[in-house]
């Protein structure tokens, strides 16, 4: 252990080289973050946008080390807001009915993105923080403001009721 | 008489007989009513069901049990099996535990039930990426050493070209002594005598006064960096001579133009104030522009025509060269 495990032990201001590294690194995860919430990829661009932006402004403050972290903050936030924008203006678009094949067989892939949209919000950014970037309960609970025991509760239940999606449309048992 | 009771309004009595609020005499106008007109009353079994009762509906929330929070010290059983489940594939499981769900799952035959379970996991789709990264990405404001290069050059350039009697620099300009420079000659000369004898494979820098200074290549020494013998033969020189401008007095060529009066002597400060120095930039709109284009601070300023003393001040970001020729 080298006893710099604290967040004071980081060196705050990040370069602009290590920002720059950050866009190559996670700009891909925050898009794909972002379109599964909002299905749209305008929106999901302005999102990847003005989270890059908030980070640029908050330079200085910020570690690299913990930039990742504080991007998904950002995009959580971003987004959340961004979805209650939409639906107070009626614009959000319905989730899609599930996609069927040509063949006429489900596509489980495209079904489960179609329960995903069911979750809500908060369920739908825990499990995509969870599957997607792999981070733990703590980590998620950081991001969106939650506790961590919240977060399992919201990632079980989201778990079941994806389960019972997938069992309505015959592809579980 | 008119009928109390009549097809407009028996329905108010017959709700009031029904509830047995109402009395003999309407009880009785009632009946005969129900004598004329039949249709109007209600059937037997009609009645049965009609009740003044309230109604008991159930009010129960269907997601009680969704609410319940497991305990993962607990038994697994039936009802709380998906819980464990869901554990199992999210890895918060110690051993203990998921030997129990295995033995549980096989048990009763519950394998495609947790399957199902695994299903419900995602896997981020890599074929999508963020199209516009590269605007995302902030240009660094980098001055790579040819600005620096260029930007010298032009300053140095302009510089030369508006100030055509510009002195050139000078280690043993005599503008360090208060008067009497007619002797100053004689300590310029001991200074260049030594490089002198080197003058076969060293660069000469001649001065417009015709004194020069000879600059070793293995060794270039500036004033700053005489050697001590050096020194000692100036001071023995300077014995008898007035008082300097400071305490380093062959440095002061190369001191800033803006001395700093606080450790001046007297009489260094009355030499000060006859001689006044004032500077300019007469290349304003260039050292901004180059200042601009290279985010690093570039100034040059040179003293005004009716200045005591010649020199200049260059400076390119954190790099300032200042040069004092002496009296004009």
């Amino acid at each position: 252990m080298d006893g710099c495990e604290s967040y004071s032990c980081y060196r705050l201001k990040m370069t602009i080289k290590e920002y720059n590294k950050a866009v190559d690194d996670y700009a891909d995860n925050l898009f794909r973050f972002a379109l599964k919430q909002v299905r749209n990829e305008m929106s999901a661009n302005d999102i990847v946008q003005e989270t890059f932006t908030k980070v640029w402004i908050k330079r200085e403050d910020i570690a690299y080390e913990k930039v990742k972290s504080y991007l998904f903050t950002a995009a959580y936030h971003t987004t959340i807001d961004w979805i209650k924008k939409e639906k107070r203006s009626g614009d959000i678009e319905s989730a899609n009915d599930p996609y069927f094949s040509d063949s006429g067989s489900i596509d489980l892939k495209e079904v489960l993105e179609d329960a995903l949209g069911r979750l809500s919000e908060v369920q739908r950014s825990v499990v995509l923080l969870r599957d997607y970037e792999g981070y733990n309960y703590q980590e998620i609970a950081e991001i969106t403001g939650l506790n961590e025991s919240q977060v399992k509760v919201y990632i079980f239940r989201a778990r079941k009721t994806l389960q019972a999606y997938l069992k309505r449309m015959d592809l579980v048992v | 008489m008119m009928d109390k009771i009549s097809i407009f309004n028996y329905e108010a009595f017959y709700l009031d007989y029904l509830e047995g609020r109402l009395n003999e005499e309407d009880t009785r106008e009632l009946m005969a009513f129900f004598k004329a007109y039949p249709e109007c009353r209600l059937e037997d079994e009609d009645l049965e069901t009609f009740s003044f009762e309230e109604t008991k509906e159930v009010h129960s929330f269907i997601g009680k049990e969704s609410l319940k929070m497991v305990d993962e010290s607990d038994a697994i059983t039936a009802e709380n099996i998906e819980h464990f489940i869901i554990a199992g594939h999210e890895g918060i499981l110690d051993q203990i535990k998921k030997k129990e769900l295995a033995t549980y799952v096989a048990e009763h035959r519950m394998e495609a039930h947790q399957h199902g379970f695994g299903l419900t996991y995602f896997e981020p789709d890599t074929s999508i990426r963020f199209a516009a990264k590269e605007e995302l990405k902030r240009k660094a404001a980098v001055v790579t050493w040819y600005w620096y290069a260029a930007a010298a050059a032009v300053i140095a350039f302009v510089f030369f070209m508006l100030i055509p009697n510009n002195k050139a620099v000078s280690l043993d300009a005599p503008a360090i002594y208060a008067d009497d420079q007619d002797k100053a000659p004689e300590v310029n000369e001991k200074i260049t005598s030594k490089p002198s004898q080197d003058n076969g494979q060293n660069g000469v820098i001649e001065f417009r006064d015709g004194h020069s200074y000879t600059e070793t290549q293995k060794d270039k020494k500036t004033s700053r960096q005489l050697a001590e013998s050096e020194r000692e033969d100036i001071e023995e020189l300077n014995i008898n001579r007035p008082p300097l401008l400071s305490n380093g007095a062959i440095n002061q060529n190369l001191a800033p133009l803006t001395p700093s009066l606080q450790s001046t002597p007297k009489q260094e400060q009355e030499l000060l104030a006859k001689n006044t120095v004032t500077m300019y930039n007469p290349i304003e709109p260039i050292t901004k522009a180059i200042s601009n284009r290279t985010n690093t601070a570039v100034d040059f300023k040179k003293t005004t025509a009716e200045s005591d003393r010649k020199g200049f001040h260059i400076k390119i970001g954190k790099f300032e060269i200042s040069r004092n020729s002496g009296k004009k």
